[in-house]
């Protein structure tokens, strides 16, 4: 891929990769580096994108590195956990459960506020003039869908 | 001190949030939804030197560390033990070579004993949006490797030779392609030429042999 084209990806979506990448690891440095090694794949020539999915790609690709980064690193206590020694792809399958989850257990608000935050990358400015609420009631709202979600997936965290 | 330091506070303000003033909890979403500099992040990401020895090192010192806190104090032990034996062993080579360089320069004999070991280091900072990369003891591979990739150019090599030349220089990114490589051919062992979107190395030998 082009480095001009990889630049114009890296502006336009960096900040809410950081965004994704904080929300999940809650740490700078290493948010920073999830995100540089998605767009040093993509310099390298080692991942060819196909126009119109970049923004996806992007999206996915931070959320399951994060993923794998706190299986890796034995932090998965911030989020619910599954039985180690499973296999690699593991963490698609664990999202698509949180997401299903989430739609059958969680208010809709809940959903689109859980939806805006770790999948699409929002801030919570944003959401809030989204939802027309207040930045504290975003997080209090998210806060209770993570409990829930917790509480179903890995009771023993709490 | 930075929220995002203290993972704890994090997870403790998203499992009570009721503990907590609105100010804290919205000082908390502000450190999470920083902006970042994406032109310096940007930066970043273009001057990654290396990244498979780098992580590899990175992985490497982690156990270390992770063993270190594991296994408690029994490990420095042993490992201070280690170190003391290592020292022991220096400190006879070191006397041992001592005494050989004075009956060798006794016989009228000059020696000259400058072997020095250089640890491999590249470093880059960013200042005031200039990049500036620092390769102590590198070879020259890859110090061509990460500057091709920033002017964007290939490096085609006559002979091979000089690749494991090891270097220390340091040069920046508000350098120019042409500043770089005059400054490359100030060295001896090799010689740059720069034709197109190629960058030519061959040994100082070879150049000399095609006049």
């Amino acid at each position: 891929m082009e480095r001009e084209a990889v630049k114009r990806l890296f502006m336009q979506h960096y900040a809410r990769m950081q965004r994704v990448a904080r929300t999940l690891l809650y740490d700078v440095q290493e948010s920073e580096d999830v995100c540089q090694d998605i767009f040093e794949s993509l310099l390298r020539g080692e991942t060819v994108l196909v126009p119109g999915t970049e923004e996806r790609y992007l999206m996915t690709s931070v959320r399951n590195r994060c993923l794998k980064r706190l299986r890796h690193e034995k932090l998965t206590k911030a989020l619910p956990q599954r039985g180690s020694g499973e296999g690699a792809d593991i963490e698609d399958d664990w999202l698509e459960d949180i997401v299903e989850f989430a739609t059958s257990h969680l208010s809709e608000r809940e959903q689109r506020i859980f939806n805006l935050r770790f999948t699409e990358g929002y801030s919570y400015e944003e959401i809030a003039a989204a939802e027309g609420i207040s930045k504290v009631a975003v997080w209090k709202r998210l806060s209770h869908a993570i409990t829930e979600v917790k509480k179903h997936f890995n009771p023993k965290s709490l | 001190m930075n929220p995002l330091d203290d993972k704890k506070l994090f997870f403790d303000m998203q499992e009570h949030p009721e503990n907590y003033s609105d100010e804290q909890l919205e000082a908390m979403m502000a450190e999470l939804d920083k902006e970042p500099d994406t032109e310096e992040a940007w930066q970043k990401t273009l001057s990654r030197p290396l990244p498979c020895r780098e992580r590899r090192e990175y992985k490497w010192q982690h156990k270390l560390l992770l063993s270190l806190q594991g296994r408690g104090r029994e490990r420095v032990r042993i490992a201070a033990i280690f170190t003391a034996i290592a020292f022991l062993g220096i400190m006879s080579l070191a006397s041992y070579r001592a005494f050989f360089y004075k009956t060798t320069t006794d016989n009228g004999q000059q020696t000259t004993d400058t072997t020095a070991v250089k640890t491999e280091r590249f470093y880059y900072d960013v200042q005031d949006g200039d990049t500036i990369f620092r390769f102590e003891n590198i070879r020259l591979d890859s110090i061509l490797a990460v500057v091709s990739r920033h002017y964007e150019r290939q490096v085609i090599w006559g002979d091979k030779a000089p690749a494991h030349l090891r270097l220390f220089i340091t040069c920046r990114t508000s350098h120019t392609l042409r500043e770089f490589v005059d400054m490359m051919n100030m060295f001896d062992g090799f010689r740059i030429t720069q034709d197109l979107n190629i960058l030519y190395v061959e040994s100082d030998e070879k150049k000399e042999g095609k006049r």
